[in-house]
């Protein structure tokens, strides 16, 4: 019975969908990631990670009482449900992750030390706690749930991972995840006890009793923002889009991708709220600008904060660094030199014109050959590097040069501090890297738009389902591929585009131009067949 | 004057109308010269297409029944159609035959079906029937 | 005269071999009052969607006041008003916002219509859409698609589900626009006296294909049924070879067969064809009709 009613739960459907998803991405993962010098496993996982709980809570707690509805006429008992839906949720949890992880296992070898057990397990627990609370009745307002989940999850991401590094292999490592399991026991159990044995629905909101019929005269606001109320996105999915940007500013720029869940997401809820629009004279070019400024206006805010905020910041990119031993491994020197090096920002580096770099020559005639590194597939040197040969005075002046170049004045350094020092001030880039990577959000903001939109344009709802989904699914994996090498594009880009501002700029948006406009010929040709979907907004 | 139409009946609509409003002439209780609803009036009263109405008036005007007058509205002829009253008293004579002879095989009695025949007037009529149009036909 | 609206041999499959519409082909003139009727899923909320241009024909073309309604879909919907029966209103605004809303996409808005529906419906425009109950929510939807003047109006099945006075309102308020403006009506129903009422043409869809596109008056006129016991024809051929048949079925122990024709006419025919005579002809209301040509056979049920 209970296997009955894991099949037609609304989590368990999702399963097989969500694996296949989580798979595909997985190897191509592996295949690009390569390129893009991301080995880190773990930030796959943990990329993964925040897709299942995101989609759960989206899926999840909002469709299942609907379904409680509809199961409360049925020979079920309560618990029967209640075990059904426990077990589904932990499916839609693991059962993805895992095939992700044992294709990449499959792929890059073996060596899974790269999955964290307790972010994925307080992750877990938050969303089977979220059930519990469901089951038993408690309805959060919807607004809150939407507006909470996405800032609690991140938060509690962010420090299970923080603590999960430091903490690894030792006694806590283990001992953390299991805690959080048995908590999570406790209260299903103490939810299994407590559910009653037959179902009890709420009652009906009482309807407000209609006051006499007045005539509302009151101005109306302006029209414009009536407008924008109707089809302005949910402010949970803003945040979303908010913590996306963050996450462009920071060392998981990869996780960009995290764009399409609240994109597809949004899609939906506008799909379904604006059905009614369908019929009216709204210019679909005004509709799709309503979906995607606010998007690109959040993911825009949140990449500007990111900047700011210390722990978020790339740490290639948090300031300029004075470092001894690292540096070795760039410069191929021996590691007896005890040396210091200046490392800027990245975008400090400059482009090679010849085979070796220009000499670097300080006023008192003093030199350096720096070497020539390749970055992202471009041949970069460090014109602020010293090394072993070279005095300390030329440090300084290296070093004054630089933080002179990236914060506008020089600042001194003190080498007292350790082997190497990090000025804690952050470095802003410059426009021109905000308007690259920017430019690139916005692309793939509205590549993740084309991708979601596509499975309702009129030609494809021509062909079979099944050849539909594959095209979407190919659509959809072109665009993770996109994401996996956002930092490298961002990168890239930045060097190859004209040296000023407005050239950059205008470059930008002849690239968005190119993707605007089959996006914007593909809204103006979608069907809206189905029936509507009552909105979970 | 109030109409009724059913529009599941047996009569299509505009038939109805057409029914039921020389009726209300046989019966005198519209009057030669009374003005009848506008198409607009009536379609909104019993909320049937305008065009419908408009079929109904003007088979009635077709057959003498009523007239328009441009800009003042639709009202029953004056004089309404002479048909050789010696002609339909025949026809008359055949259908009260048929009437008695089915009344007869239900069992009733000709009072009874006189009794019939006086309820049906005052539905047409209204109670007076000095306000029927007709003359004395020599029997 | 340029029609409002024209098909011209629209067709759609929802997947291979199972077509939705098959070459339907009419168009409607200014002013006329054209009903849609069919069994579920004959195709008639499909033709409307593609005729507001929230679907495409896969083959074929739909033009509305001569113009693309999926190229020109903002000329188009300014001039169209549309209510629907699985219309879905935003639950969140009050009834006061959406109106604000339609005034402003719609500027040919007619203020003293709108408060006369608003009086007559007696709605509290302060309330939320959500709180509606489904008569009021389509009396709302209503208002939204007739004030801003449309010169056509579509409307799928406007009032399923809605209580016979919520029903006649409907009718009422859309009459009423008949009269004042000269607004065409396209619409489809399941209430078959309201189709009556409304009068005009009727199409009729079965299985995706058009079976029957003639004048209401006619249908009542100019066809009847035969009524003829099952012992008088061997089988359904019979009946289909003769002229002006249009269907025939076998309804338990009679022979139903719906002619094109007066009711004495046909009696003659079948006295010539059947040899025999007096077979019942009756003209049929509309609902009646309706199940003959689209209904399914009813076969003699074997006594258990």
């Amino acid at each position: 019975m209970i296997w009955q009613l894991i099949k037609v739960d609304v989590a368990w459907r999702f399963v097989k969908r969500t694996a296949i998803l989580f798979g595909a991405f997985a190897a191509v993962w592996h295949f690009v990631a390569h390129h893009a010098s991301h080995t880190d496993r773990s930030g796959v996982t943990l990329f993964l990670m925040f897709f299942a709980p995101l989609f759960s809570l989206g899926v999840t707690p909002l469709v299942q009482p609907v379904d409680t509805r509809f199961q409360a006429t049925l020979p079920v008992t309560v618990r029967q449900v209640f075990a059904a839906r426990m077990l589904s949720t932990i499916a839609l949890q693991w059962l993805p992750v895992v095939t992700g992880a044992i294709i990449l296992t499959v792929l890059s070898g073996p060596g899974l030390s790269g999955m964290p057990l307790l972010p994925w397990s307080v992750v877990t627990c938050i969303v089977l706690g979220i059930q519990c609370g469901s089951i038993r009745g408690f309805t959060i307002r919807r607004a809150l749930a939407f507006l909470a989940a996405p800032i609690l999850l991140f938060i509690l991401d962010v420090a299970a991972v923080a603590l999960d590094w430091p903490l690894q292999n030792s006694l806590a490592w283990y001992l953390a995840p299991v805690c959080c399991w048995l908590l999570t026991a406790v209260v299903v159990a103490r939810t299994w006890r407590l559910v009653p044995a037959y179902f009890q629905l709420p009652s009906a909101e009482a309807q407000p009793a209609p006051s006499a019929f007045v005539a509302d005269n009151a101005p109306s606001n302006s029209r414009r923002l009536v407008f924008a109320n109707i089809v302005s996105p949910h402010p949970a999915w803003i945040v979303c889009f908010v913590i996306v940007g963050m996450l462009a500013a920071s060392n998981w720029a990869y996780q960009i991708g995290l764009l399409w869940v609240p994109l597809g997401a949004l899609w939906e809820s506008t799909r379904s709220k604006t059905r009614w629009l369908v019929v009216l004279p709204v210019p679909p070019r005004r509709l799709l600008a309503s979906i995607l400024l606010p998007a690109l206006l959040a993911v825009t805010v949140g990449y500007e904060l990111g900047l700011r905020i210390p722990r978020i910041a790339d740490t290639l990119e948090r300031g300029v660094v004075v470092t001894a031993n690292s540096v070795a491994k760039i410069t191929n020197i021996s590691k007896d030199c005890k040396m210091f090096n200046v490392i800027p920002p990245l975008e400090f580096r400059v482009r090679a014109q010849a085979d070796h770099a220009p000499l670097i020559r300080a006023p008192w005639g003093e030199t350096f050959q720096p070497a020539i590194n390749s970055f992202y597939g471009f041949d970069v040197y460090n014109p602020y590097a010293s090394n072993c040969d070279n005095s300390e005075r030329f440090l300084d002046w290296q070093f004054a040069r630089a933080t002179t170049a990236v914060y506008g004045q020089s600042i001194p350094r003190d080498l007292a501090a350790g082997s190497y020092v990090v000025i804690s001030q952050l470095a802003i880039p410059r426009i021109r890297k905000h308007l690259v990577t920017i430019g690139v959000m916005a692309f793939c903001l509205m590549l993740a738009m084309l991708a979601t939109t596509l499975e309702d344009w009129y030609r494809l709802r021509r062909i079979k389902p099944v050849l539909r989904r594959i095209v979407c699914l190919l659509a959809s994996l072109l665009f993770m591929v996109l994401f996996i090498l956002f930092n490298y594009l961002c990168q890239w880009l930045s060097w190859a585009l004209p040296s000023n501002p407005f050239g950059a700029l205008a470059a930008a948006l002849a690239a968005l131009a190119l993707i605007y406009w089959p996006l914007d010929a593909m809204f103006r040709q979608l069907e809206f067949e189905q029936k509507p979907v009552r909105s979970r907004l | 004057m109030d109409l009724f139409v059913n529009p599941s009946g047996e009569l299509s609509l505009y038939r109805q109308i057409m029914r039921q409003i020389t009726d209300a002439i046989a019966g005198g209780r519209l009057k030669p010269g009374e003005k009848l609803a506008s198409h607009r009036e009536l379609s909104e009263q019993l909320v049937i297409a305008p065009l419908t109405v408009k079929k109904a008036y003007d088979e009635l005007e077709a057959l003498g029944y009523i007239e328009t007058q441009r800009g003042r509205g639709t009202f029953v002829c004056a004089h309404l159609p002479r048909t050789d009253a010696a002609d339909q008293a025949d026809q008359i004579r055949e259908t009260a035959r048929k009437l008695l002879s089915q009344a007869y095989l239900a069992g009733l009695r000709f009072s009874a079906v006189e009794k019939i025949l006086k309820d049906a007037d005052r539905e047409l009529t209204g109670g007076s029937a000095k306000n029927t149009p007709g003359e004395k036909v020599k029997s | 005269m340029t029609p409002i609206l024209k098909f011209t041999n629209i067709s759609r499959s929802y997947k291979k071999g199972v077509p939705v519409l098959e070459s339907v082909d009419f168009s409607i003139a200014p002013g006329e009052v054209v009903g849609l009727l069919g069994r579920n899923g004959a195709g008639k909320t499909t033709l409307i969607r593609i005729a507001m241009g929230m679907l495409y024909s896969h083959s074929g073309s739909v033009r509305v006041f001569g113009l693309s309604p999926t190229e020109e879909p903002v000329a188009v919907k300014k001039r169209v008003g549309y209510v629907a029966e699985d219309q879905v209103l935003p639950a969140r605004l009050k009834i006061s916002e959406l109106i604000d809303f339609h005034r402003y996409l719609f500027p040919q808005w007619n203020e003293a219509l709108e408060r006369q529906l608003l009086d007559r419906f007696g709605l509290n425009t302060g309330s939320k859409i959500k709180q509606l109950s489904k008569g009021e929510a389509r009396q709302v939807a209503l208002l939204c698609a007739v004030c801003h003047r449309p010169e056509l109006l579509i409307l799928d099945e406007p009032a399923g589900g809605l209580d016979p006075a919520a029903r006649r309102e409907f009718l009422e308020t859309s009459i009423q626009l008949l009269n004042r403006e000269g607004t065409t009506i396209l619409f489809s129903s399941h209430h078959m006296t309201d189709v009556e009422r409304i009068g005009g043409r009727v199409v009729l869809l079965d299985k995706g294909k058009v079976r029957l596109d003639r004048q209401l008056d006619e249908l009542r006129d100019e066809v009847c049924m035969a009524m003829a016991p099952r012992a008088s024809a061997g089988s359904a051929a019979v009946f289909e070879q003769m002229r002006g048949c249009l269907s025939v079925r076998l309804v338990l122990d009679e022979w139903h067969a719906v002619f094109n024709g007066s009711p004495e006419a046909v009696r003659q025919e079948l006295r010539e064809t059947l040899g025999i005579d007096g077979i019942r002809c009756v003209s049929l209301p509309l609902e009646e009709l309706f199940i003959e040509l689209v209904g399914g056979d009813r076969k003699e049920v074997v006594a258990a």
